[in-house]
């Protein structure tokens, strides 16, 4: 009975996790459309959760590499689990509250490694996979993206230079529904099978699926229907951050960060070498300001932005941790469980319940 | 320090540092030749130059057959994985 609980709990924080990862990566896919007047607020948000649920669908591929390499197997529990859910969840919050646009994959992992640290010791933690699939992309992704973005920049104001601005601006809007349309569907492909795959680690690990990794499809629907709501919900605060805080730009720049952008993320996916959209976005967009001029970007929110990426995993992780330490205080059974999620959904209540209090927060309308 | 650069995937990104600024190039340099091409054509179709005119539409229609190519390459990326 104890284990079912555990096992619902579970269940009901990874599509809570699904939710937040759709809102918080929203801005990947069409700050850049909105900043540029390429679409409405609504109607990009409305493209962009389509276009995540239709990709959730696509490929199981990532769901079944969720975790793998990174801790070990034979440490991972359900209760691991929703430690390692708390901690992403936290951050995730936390990042949106200050408007940082940051990894949900790193934070999901930190989340993971800090929660299995505290189960099991240093030794269920796999340094070469933290190396492999956090640090490495983390570097290479921004640099990458933000280099490309540039040339591709410069290239377009080369080709484009002597046209009328009225037909250049409406163009690169058009562009701008191709490129983000793409990136949509890439996210979908990619996050909501990170919940897909929790999930039925979850149900292995409880007895209810055979050790084959089959996705159920109710777990497919679920995690798909979070994305896309938390998608349609918006995280508006990091879309501000992304679309008009880092740098003012025209539609040119938006078309040049949102192609590099995806070309970055689908070439680096054809090699099986999967990068952060978050990362890949926000550096295009600084490498499309800067080429322009170095002074267009605003560096003190960049640099708030790359200190928010490298705080990802440690700071994720010791939350997950304190989760997992916490529910492992009231013994094994679902009681901790229990008590760490409602003191988690307490405190979230009480932080919107004070920002609902101070007025209206930041929505489509107040954006439009 | 050795065992630790060896776990690095250094084919895959060396990889990656030609075939992402490939792709991401040509996605700008199709996309604006598209905006080029067509604008052009129509100045060129306002001052009466139908040669021009039909060269410059030419360019937009290569470049966004290219483009095209690009996009649909990419979602066969995306369903493929």
């Amino acid at each position: 009975m104890g284990s079912d609980i555990v096992l619902y709990i579970v269940v009901a924080t990874a599509l809570a996790f699904d939710f937040t990862n759709g809102f918080h990566d929203t801005a990947n896919a069409i700050a850049t459309s909105i900043s540029t007047r390429a679409m409405s607020p609504r109607a990009a948000v409305l493209m962009s959760a389509v276009l995540n649920f239709v990709g959730a669908f696509v490929s199981l591929a990532v769901a079944a590499t969720v975790a793998k390499g990174i801790v070990s197997a034979d440490a991972i529990t359900p209760t691991i689990v929703f430690g390692g859910l708390i901690g992403a969840i936290a951050w995730n919050l936390l990042t949106w509250w200050f408007g940082l646009p940051s990894s949900s994959s790193h934070a999901l992992i930190g989340g993971i490694v800090g929660s299995a640290f505290v189960a099991e010791g240093p030794g269920a933690i796999l340094g070469d996979g933290i190396l492999e699939k956090v640090v490495i992309p983390g570097l290479l992704a921004p640099t990458l993206a933000f280099a490309v973005a540039g040339l591709s920049i410069l290239i377009a104001y080369r080709v484009v230079g002597r046209q009328k601005p009225g037909v250049v601006t409406r163009g690169y809007r058009l562009g701008q529904l191709v490129t983000g349309s793409l990136f949509s569907l890439a996210h979908g492909t990619n996050d909501a099978q990170k919940t897909m795959g929790i999930i039925t680690l979850a149900l292995v690990a409880h007895g209810d699926l055979s050790g084959d990794f089959h996705v159920p499809t109710w777990v497919v629907v679920s995690s798909a229907t979070a994305i896309a709501l938390g998608t349609y919900f918006g995280g508006w605060r990091i879309i501000r951050t992304m679309g008009s805080r880092i740098i003012k730009m025209d539609p040119a720049q938006g078309f040049s960060a949102q192609g590099a952008g995806a070309a970055v993320v689908l070439s680096a996916s054809h090699l099986g070498f999967p990068l952060s959209t978050t990362h890949v976005i926000s550096g295009g967009i600084m490498g499309a300001g800067a080429a322009k001029r170095l002074s267009a970007v605003r560096w003190g929110v960049a640099g708030n932005i790359v200190i928010a990426w490298v705080l990802t995993l440690p700071c994720s992780a010791v939350i997950g941790g304190a989760a997992y330490g916490l529910s492992s205080l009231f013994g094994n059974d679902a009681l901790g469980v229990v008590i760490v999620l409602l003191m988690v959904i307490g405190l979230i209540a009480a932080a919107f319940g004070s920002r609902v209090r101070r007025g209206p927060a930041i929505t489509a309308a107040a954006e439009a | 320090m050795l065992a630790v650069l060896a776990v690095i995937e250094w084919d895959k990104i060396g990889q990656l540092l030609w075939a992402a600024p490939l792709a991401a190039l040509t996605v700008s340099v199709t996309f604006s030749l598209i905006i080029m091409g067509t604008s052009r054509a129509d100045e060129a179709r306002r001052a009466g130059a139908a040669t021009p005119a039909l060269l410059y539409s030419l360019v937009a229609l290569l470049a966004g057959l290219a483009f095209v190519a690009v996009v649909v390459y990419g979602v066969a990326v995306i369903v493929n994985k």
